[in-house]
């Protein structure tokens, strides 16, 4: 191995773990806001009518 | 408010006490300074690898091997800045005034992008070591406390993961973190306090080894990486929000879902029972 291909190797291992960590840290994230809605209930107004979420108040 | 679920101090920026309009306008801001730091760390990435792999001229000595300074010393400088930062939070959660669990989850977040950086650090001084040490690992005082750092902090996530009272493990964790910082200053001053293969650092306070471009490269892998490491923690720390709410709330869903199935069998037996 010539001394380039140790310095590539190297960029190559911080550039590509930070690119991995980052591109985990969005997934977990978005994944994390998709169930966030899921976990608040459907929930019934005064009259009975179901509502997906916890968007609406009453 | 919602029928079943009770209340939820959701907690992640302390927007429950804020109106509605002032949250708003400041979670805009705070994602588009975060999309700022984002576009800048990767901007500043680009242009350190072209000048670390292209631009700045070959070590007298070292020769193109260098060119791992504009990636490893700062992934370590990360590490340590992390850990700093974990250690800060940690003691003001536990510190009685300033008691709140958003030191907790911001300690948690830095410290998990502190052993990213740290394992950089490892793999990256072990392909420098290979060619100017003619191996892969010694045990060499410097290494050998990078490696327990980052055993250390490894553990310390592992407890994060213990389930029990948000409080009680915030408290326990943070007590963790302080303990693991310890090892911090060991590394940083190793190579002077003991006789060690590695290098004693290139730049220190009133002290550089490196001039002209490859100094100025040097600065900007610094700047850059720790633009990279605030995005992290940034992101981290949502996630985290995100997952203590999720908890919250879905442990609050299963026990009123809980109390109206036993009221719904109560009110039932009542009727058999007339």
């Amino acid at each position: 191995m010539t001394d380039y291909a140790y310095v590539e190797a190297g960029y190559v291992v911080a550039l590509g773990g930070l690119a991995l960590y980052g591109a985990s840290l969005v997934a977990r994230e978005r994944a994390a806001r998709r169930r966030i809605p899921a976990v608040v209930p459907a929930r019934s107004d005064e009259r009975g009518v179901e509502h997906e979420g916890g968007a609406a108040s009453s | 408010m919602n029928a079943l679920v009770p209340p939820v101090d959701h907690g992640l920026l302390g927007e429950s006490a804020a109106p509605h309009a002032v949250i708003s306008s400041r979670r805009h801001r705070a994602e588009l300074a975060l999309r700022i730091v984002g576009v800048a760390g990767l901007v500043g990435v680009v242009l350190t690898v072209w000048l670390g792999l292209w631009v700045t001229p070959p070590d007298a000595y070292m020769g193109n091997l260098v060119r791992l300074l504009y990636i490893h010393p700062s992934m370590a400088w990360d590490a340590f800045l992390a850990y700093g930062v974990s250690f800060a939070a940690s003691a003001c959660y536990l510190w009685p005034r300033t008691r709140d669990l958003r030191f907790d989850r911001l300690a948690g977040a830095s410290a998990e992008a502190g052993v990213v950086f740290t394992a950089i650090t490892l793999v990256t001084g072990s392909l420098w070591g290979r060619p100017t040490w003619g191996t892969w690992w010694v045990w060499d005082p410097l290494l050998t406390t990078t490696a327990l750092l980052f055993v250390l902090y490894l553990g310390y996530l592992a407890l994060r993961k213990v389930p029990g009272d948000p409080e009680v493990r915030a408290k326990r964790t943070a007590v963790g973190a302080l303990v693991a910082f310890i090892d911090v200053p060991i590394v940083y001053f190793s190579v002077t306090w003991w006789k060690s293969l590695h290098q004693a650092p290139t730049i220190s306070p009133g002290k550089s080894d490196v001039h002209g471009l490859m100094a100025w490269t040097m600065l900007l892998s610094f700047v850059t990486f720790s633009l990279v490491y605030v995005w992290f923690v940034a992101h981290r720390y949502r996630l985290a929000g995100l997952q203590a709410r999720e908890e919250a709330e879905g442990l609050a869903y299963a026990l009123a879902e809980r109390r109206a199935e036993g009221g719904a069998k109560a009110v039932e037996k009542n009727e058999v029972l007339t």
